[in-house]
């Protein structure tokens, strides 16, 4: 949850004692995976000023909900935001901004009250539409990455061992631990496996791993639910377009064509 | 012929950074080519493809930013935020044509090389400096599948490198209505000063602070800018 107070600075624009009063405001924010968006609910907004409150009840102003995420270029305008709403993960990253504002529906030719400031002496203002006569500091929250962005490849990570012990696979991690064996040599197989044949080694290291990866999260879901890889497959290939058959589904999951005929393809060069 | 894109690791991105301090790593970007051995490549595929064959065009950001566009059009908004892909597509298929793009040579600033190959920060700035980034993100923010021609907008705000800074770089610059709006008012009235449009570019923050623009159509910002225009030109004369 987070809160913030406010001002109504218009409008004699930056002064924050414009109008003796403030408003305050609350709401909830929680990650919805199962849908893939940030909700945000339980909202409450208090306004100590009669004047204020008489424009909201009267419908003349309004509270708007600014939802700003930079680096996305993507900007939300909320016109009710005591009302529970969803945004898109997919549409947010990094950090957003909210702002809180309230704003005139339509234009107040007679914009005055005896909580404004004493050194307008009474002064009638005149406001137009979508004017905003409140406002709130920025507030910004930062957005953990959980989304999958480009793909499964931030949800792997290999380690090496001696080379007499076979490929195998860990998952009580964030990220799935792909243990490979080093050779005689010392040499590292994925190294210059993934270089040279990508596809013959995807199917090698990747695809069992994904297989298996999709069976704890269909069988032990309450296990794994909380580790990275559990959240980004999970995502990626929600599980009403999943088959049930793990080792088809980790193939259909790369999404990039049949991986054993592109193997087949690198490795003869077809 | 179309392939797969690949990203670097998260890692590789930092090392990347290295530059400044690293005087060996510094000077591959004076090279024809960076040097492969550094670019540490994630070992799974993206989803999204790219024609090799394609060349950007360091004389010409609209044509470029098209291109870049057309073939990669349908990256999610959290993924073209993604630096392992930008910065390796300016380590890699987009070496050359950055370095041509901004003059890259041994007597580049720092921040050059950063600005135009990495992406740093959360910022819109960051979006619209990388090499790539840049061309994509015009593209995306005035992209309009419903005009005759969608990239009638993109092509518009090339025509000045200060329309393009002074639009995207400012919080406004991620309203479409307000996007849209100044650059269909630019359009008819081509003859604007680089002055002239500061004022305009100055007028629509300042109005910002007190409208709220989103809720605005792009007709009635192209209104307010006509109003802004004859106050200043009133101011002017």
């Amino acid at each position: 949850m987070f809160s913030e107070g406010f001002s109504f600075p218009h409008p004699v624009l930056g002064i924050s004692d414009d109008v003796h009063g403030s408003f305050s405001f609350k709401i909830d924010l929680e990650r919805n995976n199962s849908n893939r968006t940030l909700g945000f609910k339980n909202a409450s907004i208090d306004v100590n000023n009669l004047y204020y409150e008489h424009l909201i009840d009267e419908k003349i102003c309004e509270y708007i909900l600014k939802i700003y995420c930079s680096s996305t270029f993507k900007t939300w305008i909320i016109r009710d935001p005591v009302s529970p709403f969803e945004i898109p993960e997919s549409d947010i990253a990094n950090k957003i901004d909210l702002v809180l504002m309230i704003v005139s529906t339509k234009s107040i030719e007679r914009y005055q009250h005896e909580s404004f400031n004493g050194q307008y002496g009474g002064e009638i203002f005149k406001v137009g539409i979508h004017e905003i006569v409140g406002i709130s500091g920025k507030i910004t929250l930062p957005i953990e990455k959980q989304d999958e962005k480009l793909g499964l490849g931030s949800i792997f990570k290999f380690y090496h061992h001696e080379s007499s012990k076979p490929l195998y696979f860990e998952f009580a991690h964030d990220k799935i631990h792909i243990n490979y064996p080093v050779t005689e040599l010392d040499e590292h197989p994925p190294q210059i496996c993934f270089k040279k044949y990508p596809w013959t080694s995807f199917s090698v290291y990747i695809i069992p791993a994904l297989a298996e990866a999709l069976r704890l999260i269909t069988e032990h879901p309450e296990e794994y639910c909380d580790f990275e890889w559990f959240t980004v497959i999970d995502n990626l290939y929600p599980i009403d377009e999943r088959t049930g058959e793990y080792f088809h589904d980790a193939q259909q999951l790369l999404a990039v064509g049949l991986p054993t005929l592109n193997s087949y393809k690198e490795l003869f060069n077809q | 012929m179309r392939e797969n894109i690949k990203i670097l690791t998260e890692n590789c991105c930092d090392r990347l950074l290295g530059f400044e301090a690293d005087q060996l790593l510094r000077e591959e970007y004076f090279k024809d080519q960076f040097e492969p051995l550094h670019l540490e490549i994630l070992n799974t595929p993206t989803q999204y493809k790219i024609d090799n064959t394609i060349e950007l065009d360091p004389e010409n950001d609209f044509k470029s930013s098209r291109i870049i566009f057309d073939e990669l059009g349908n990256l999610s908004l959290t993924q073209a935020n993604d630096r392992r892909l930008w910065v390796h597509l300016t380590h890699s298929r987009f070496f050359k044509y950055t370095k041509k793009r901004w003059n890259i040579g041994s007597d580049s600033s720092n921040n050059a090389i950063l600005d135009r190959f990495h992406f740093e920060g959360a910022g819109l700035s960051t979006r619209m400096r990388n090499s790539i980034s840049r061309l994509w993100w015009a593209a995306k923010v005035t992209y309009d599948a419903n005009r005759t021609n969608p990239y009638e907008l993109t092509e518009l705000i090339w025509r000045k490198q200060d329309l393009f800074m002074n639009l995207v770089e400012r919080s406004y610059g991620t309203y479409p209505s307000v996007i849209y709006g100044f650059l269909e008012f630019y359009k008819e009235h081509p003859d604007l000063n680089d002055n002239i449009l500061r004022m305009l570019y100055k007028g629509l923050n300042a109005m910002g602070g007190v409208l709220v623009l989103n809720l605005l159509t792009s007709d009635k910002i192209k209104e307010e800018l006509s109003k802004l225009l004859r106050f200043y030109s009133t101011r002017d004369t």
